[in-house]
Parts: C-alpha cells; sequence; structure tokens
C-alpha cells in the first residue's frame, strides 16, 4: 500500500465518521443549503491538507470552524426548510425554524446538537471548542427561549 | 402540542433526509478529484480556478486600463468580506493647536453646589422594566461609577447641558431616595474663544479613597492636560482642584502639548493614594504617575514610563491596583506596521519599585485595551481576522471580537476570545468594563451598535474563568450614549449610561437567578422601512 493509498484510507474513516456530525452541525450553524455546502467544503478542505489536519487533536472541531468561518463569509442569510404539512397532529410546529433562528448561534447549533441530533454534551463541545458546562448552558437558555417563542409549556 | 425536544428530534430527523450527511467516498468521488501529484484537489476549486482565470485575464486587461485612468484601487485583503471599517479610536495629535489662555483660574478649593435631582422611574425605555431616570440632564457625556464601602452608588460625569463636571451620590442602595449631586465645576478651557470644533468629550475617570471621597481626574480636550478634584469626604463637602500636567522635557514649543496627559486613568492604591496612568503624544509614552499626596502635586509624585514608542493613535489605557497592592496596566501599542500589539505592565508593588515586567499579545490588529480587572484579568478588543494553515486558501480563523487572558508578575495565559457575535463583528463596541462577578464569575458590558435593529445596544455577559466561555447572556439593552460604566454589588450590575431622550440612567441587571433576557424582546427595531 502505497503512502497516498493509506492517506485515503485513514481519510475515508475519518470522513465516515466526522462526516454526518460535521454536517448536521454546520447544518445547524449555517442553516440547510449553506451549511451542508460548507460541509463539504470543509472534508474537502480536510482530505486537502490531511496531513496536517489528520495530526490535529480535534480534526472535527477544526473543520467545523472552517466550514463555518467559510459560510459566514458568504454573508447569505439563515435558512432552514419549514416541516413538511402534517397529516394528523403536527410533529414539529411551523413556527419551530423561525425560532431556531432567532437564537444565537450558539445556542442554536447547541439545542439542535444535543436534543436534536442526539449528540452528547462532550461531543457537542468538541466540534464548537467550547466547554461541556457552556454547552449546558446555551442548550438550557435555547430550550427557555423556544418554549416562550412557541408557548409550549415547559411541563409538556 | 409536543414538547419542543420532541419536535427538534423529529426536525432534525427531517433535515438529516434533506441534507443526507457526507461521508469520505462523496468526498473522493463526488467533490474531489485527485492530482497527478497524488494530492486531492477539489472539482469545484478546479472550475473556480478555471473561471476565475478567465475573470482574472479580463479583470487585469481592465484593471490596467482603470489603473492608468484613475489610480490604483484600494484592496481588500479578506475578499469578500468588507467589514465596516474598524480603524483605530482615532486620537488627534494637534501639530498646530494655539496657545490658549484658561477663561477661569479654577480656585484651590471650593464649596461645591449641591441639588437635588429630579427623580423618576423609567418603565422599559432601554428594554429593562424599572430602569431609574436618576438626573435631568439634557445629555451626558463621559460616565464614571465606583461604590462606596455601604454599596451606596457615587457617579462623576460630564453634563452637556450645562458644560460643568457633576459627582452624583445615591444615599441608599437602590438609588431611590433623594441625590446628592455636587457641581464640581466646568473645565479650565470653558468659555474660551475660538475653541476647536469637534473635540470630543472630557475623558474621566474617579476613584473613592478608603474614607470614602472620591477623587476625580478630568482631561480637558482643549488644553490637553487634565484637572483633579479631590472630595474632602465622602459627601463632597469642599473640593480641592489642582491641575495634572505632565513634567518631561518636550521639544515642542507649544506647551499644551508637552503638558498633555490623555486618558487619565486613576486608582487608589493600598497606601490611600492615586496612581494615574496617562498618555503623553509628543512622546509617544505611556505614563505612570504615583501621587505623594491627594491632589498629586508634581514635587510629590514620582512619575516613570511604562512604555515607550507605542505610536500616535494610542487610546486609554486601564488600570487596576490588586489585592496584594501591585498594579495591572493594560494597553496596546502600533507596531509601525499597521499591526498593534495587546500589552500588559505588572507592578509588583504600588509604587513600581522594580520596574513593570511587561508582555505582549500578538494579534495582527488590536484597536485598544478595553479594561483590567480583580484577579489579573484584562480584554481587549480585536478586528483583524486571523489567518491559520496555507495562505491559499487560507482559513480565517473566528478570532474577531472582544478576547480575554488572565496575567500575573510571571506571565499570561493564552488569549481567549470571549464574544465573536456576528452583529459585533459588523459593528464597533464603544465602550466594554471587565468586572469582578459572583460566583467567580467575571461579567462583561459592552456597547455596540447593532445593525440589525439600528440601535446601540449594550449587552451583558458572565465568563466562566476557567475557560473564559461566555457563561450566560443576562441582555441587550438600548441606551442613548455610547458611554456608561458599571459595577457589580450583591450579584448585581449596576450600569449608569446616558439615556436616549438625555438624562443620566440607572439599571439593575441581576447576574444570576431569574433572567431579564426577555426584555430583548422589547428592543424595537428601528430600522428604515422596518
Amino acid at each position: 500500500m502505497t503512502a497516498v493509498e493509506a492517506d485515503r484510507n485513514r481519510f475515508a474513516l475519518f470522513a465516515e465518521e466526522v462526516g454526518p456530525r460535521l454536517t448536521q452541525a454546520l447544518v445547524a450553524s449555517l442553516g440547510g443549503e449553506l451549511g451542508r455546502e460548507m460541509a463539504a467544503d470543509a472534508l474537502a478542505y480536510g482530505w486537502e491538507h490531511w496531513s496536517r489536519v489528520g495530526a490535529m487533536e480535534n480534526p472535527a472541531g477544526y473543520l467545523y470552524r472552517v466550514g463555518r468561518n467559510r459560510g459566514r463569509r458568504m454573508r447569505r442569510p439563515y435558512l432552514l426548510p419549514d416541516p413538511p404539512p402534517p397529516k394528523s397532529e403536527p410533529l414539529v410546529e411551523p413556527g419551530l425554524p423561525s425560532a431556531l433562528a432567532r437564537l444565537s448561534n450558539r445556542q442554536r447549533v447547541s439545542v439542535m446538537l444535543v436534543h436534536g441530533a442526539g449528540w452528547t454534551l462532550s461531543e457537542t463541545a468538541a466540534v464548537m471548542g467550547i466547554s461541556p458546562g457552556s454547552v449546558y448552558r446555551h442548550v438550557e437558555r435555547a430550550l427557555r427561549l423556544l418554549r416562550k417563542s412557541l408557548g409550549v409549556n415547559s411541563d409538556a | 402540542m409536543r414538547d419542543i425536544i420532541e419536535q427538534l428530534t423529529s426536525y432534525q430527523d427531517q433535515l438529516d433526509d434533506l441534507y443526507p450527511p457526507l461521508t469520505g467516498e462523496d468526498v473522493f468521488i463526488g467533490n474531489v478529484d485527485v492530482r497527478r501529484s497524488g494530492r486531492p484537489m477539489k472539482t469545484r476549486r478546479g472550475l473556480r480556478t478555471i473561471a476565475f482565470s478567465a475573470a482574472f485575464v479580463s479583470t487585469v486587461g481592465i484593471g490596467a486600463l482603470a489603473f492608468f485612468l484613475r489610480g490604483p484601487a484600494d484592496v481588500d485583503p479578506v475578499g469578500d468580506f468588507t467589514p465596516t471599517v474598524l480603524s483605530t479610536v482615532p486620537i488627534p495629535v494637534p501639530t498646530t493647536l494655539p496657545v490658549l489662555t484658561p477663561a477661569i483660574t479654577p480656585p484651590d478649593v471650593v464649596a461645591p453646589t449641591t441639588t437635588l435631582a429630579p427623580l423618576s422611574v423609567v418603565p422599559s425605555q432601554t428594554g429593562i422594566e424599572g430602569v431609574i431616570k436618576l438626573t435631568g440632564d439634557s445629555a451626558v457625556g463621559d460616565v464614571t461609577s465606583a461604590l462606596d464601602r455601604e454599596g451606596r452608588l457615587v457617579v462623576a460625569y460630564w453634563s452637556i447641558a450645562d458644560e460643568t463636571m457633576k459627582l452624583l451620590r445615591c444615599t441608599d442602595l437602590g438609588c431611590i431616595e433623594p441625590l446628592r449631586i455636587v457641581v464640581l465645576g466646568p473645565l479650565a478651557s470653558t468659555g474660551m474663544p475660538e475653541i476647536p470644533e469637534e473635540l470630543a468629550p472630557p475623558t474621566i475617570d474617579m476613584a473613592l479613597r478608603p474614607d470614602g471621597s472620591p477623587i476625580v481626574i478630568v482631561q480637558d480636550p482643549v488644553l490637553g492636560f487634565a484637572t483633579i478634584y479631590a472630595c474632602d469626604d465622602a459627601d463632597c463637602s469642599t473640593v480641592a482642584i489642582a491641575d495634572f500636567r505632565d513634567g518631561s522635557p518636550c521639544d515642542s514649543p507649544d506647551e499644551n502639548l508637552c503638558s498633555r496627559t490623555d486618558f487619565p486613568q486613576i486608582a487608589i492604591g493600598r497606601d490611600g493614594l492615586a496612581r494615574i496612568v496617562y498618555y503623553h503624544p509628543v512622546l509617544q509614552e505611556l505614563k505612570l504617575a504615583v501621587c505623594g499626596d491627594p491632589l498629586c502635586d508634581p514635587e510629590s509624585r514620582s512619575t516613570l514610563t511604562i512604555d515607550d514608542n507605542i505610536g500616535i493613535g494610542h487610546g486609554m489605557a486601564s488600570i487596576q491596583i490588586e489585592a496584594d497592592g501591585g498594579i495591572l496596566i493594560g494597553h496596546y501599542a502600533e507596531q509601525g506596521d499597521g499591526t498593534s500589539q495587546a500589552r500588559v505592565a505588572v507592578c509588583g508593588d504600588g509604587t513600581c519599585s522594580a520596574g513593570p515586567a511587561t508582555f505582549t499579545f500578538n494579534d495582527a490588529v488590536v484597536p485598544r485595551m478595553l479594561g483590567t480587572g480583580e484577579g489579573g484579568f484584562l480584554s481587549w478588543y480585536r478586528s483583524g481576522p486571523l489567518y491559520e494553515g496555507d495562505p491559499d486558501p487560507g482559513v480565517v480563523v473566528d478570532r474577531w471580537g472582544l478576547m480575554v487572558a488572565v496575567c500575573d508578575q510571571t506571565g499570561c495565559s493564552e488569549s481567549t476570545q470571549v464574544e465573536a457575535d456576528w452583529e459585533l463583528l459588523m459593528s464597533w463596541p464603544a465602550d466594554v468594563r471587565l468586572l469582578p462577578g459572583p460566583d467567580d464569575l467575571t461579567a462583561v458590558a459592552f456597547a455596540y451598535w447593532s445593525p440589525e435593529q439600528c440601535a446601540l445596544l449594550l449587552k451583558i455577559a458572565t465568563l466562566d474563568p476557567t475557560d473564559g466561555i461566555p457563561g450566560r447572556e443576562a441582555g441587550v439593552y438600548m441606551i442613548g450614549s455610547s458611554s456608561f460604566d458599571s459595577v457589580v454589588r450583591d450579584e448585581t450590575l449596576m450600569v449608569v449610561f446616558g439615556g436616549e431622550e438625555g438624562g443620566l440612567h440607572l439599571a439593575q441587571v441581576p447576574l444570576t437567578g431569574s433572567d431579564p433576557l426577555d426584555a430583548v424582546s422589547s428592543v424595537p427595531d428601528r430600522c428604515p422601512g422596518s
């Protein structure tokens, strides 16, 4: 196996593990289309600079930052898709995407990854580059604001 | 209605379907090609490169023509991101300032005027219920505040309405009883003819001595030197007034330039006497005066240069007396190549007898030092992108915004980004205070112009000192003046600021417990067309 092939295998494993999470995190941070586009950009960047990125302590967090910075520089509005029309009781309130968009970036990413995608506080903290305690505080704040915004009783 | 957590889970499932996660195969097959050298290259970037090359050829041709016709154009090194120009705070260094003679000669000791201020509670003018309007001044310039030993608020401010320095003292903790307001007097330059227009308001700072008597220092923006108002007691029954001028040898024939003491900041040492840090724009030095008496008489004080050759754009430094009596001074210095460094000087004792230990932070652009706080905290605002990795494509690391570090005599921690919200990047934080907060938290308050709401806002956050990460954002409030000051008492941040409709206002914001963020929603969007 050549060095290039070995690198390719290592990156494939890395991307398989990190790719889905990177996509979820950047969609939460930047919105749907832009988030996925930047996830592709960030992964491609990771592969282009694999010798350096692969040696990093937290490559997923680094690529999240790459994608987020590039996305922010594009200055496109934050857009999340509306949920599909409900057939019976709606699974998701129509106002949820706009309520999410009104949160601060850290609140939105934290609450979507922890409660939407089921990440642990530590996993979320590692990607965002902040402490688990801070993620917890952002999640609590975000839930409170979302409940208030959508008129959902916290005891529901 | 389903709970939010259930809705988030369902919604994430929908997002995962809409935006299927990428894998390594996607990268290799779909988005990434491999160069013949074996190094990868993104297909999309390859297309971009072709498009860029075509655009480059045509642009160079047109650009060359334009160059000959119009001269060179500005270049934005950040590419498509063009932030609001965040230049350093302009510190004019007048070279032709006429020699002016004070219209009045302040007496050495005066009996200040005392009045009782009108008092009212202004509901939600600023987004906070129960903001107290302390005074009826039609406008307020610079503001500085402190707490006396009983925890009552003391405020020194410049009243634009009658162009006087005033001292306000709350007579109770809640500041709801009648206030005591002392008119310290006008500036030495008040009433002078030929005062240059568009001068900045006076720079004011205040500290309380161990007996509670305030000492206020004000720089006269016309004459350049400062004035010290030293009250004889906590009520400021009488006040002694003296000029505070720099006495260094200076080449300029203009005495006003040589005696300048720009942006004076004051703190009280453990000996009960003042320490004043200021900037001398002709010498381009940051200086520390260790006062030997309450009025900091030139004969009694010693002055040392904390930093030299720090550039002409220097702004306000910050000074903090530590628990052991040592001195922490934060400032920044220009590098001559357009970049600046944040710098900190740490003195091991109250006279800086061994000279300061100095440390630097090599941020690319550091417009100004923002504040120092107990425990060696210091903060500054950073406005430049930091490139990491290869120059092309390069990664602009998220290092805009408020930075914090902790220093002592042996060195400083690595700087930590505190705040980098998008709205902050698009604006200029007008002011910031770093404060000791409750539960080992440090509170940060800063004002900035919000392009989203077209309003000057005050934002408050608390930090976890272990990682410098904001613990919570306590709220965003509308204020009318970029000048504000704040202190913490009993886990409450007390913010004094100029109100939008004039007058000095007090907002008391809890740093823990119930969340006042709800008030944010009452801040109206005042952008045109909204």
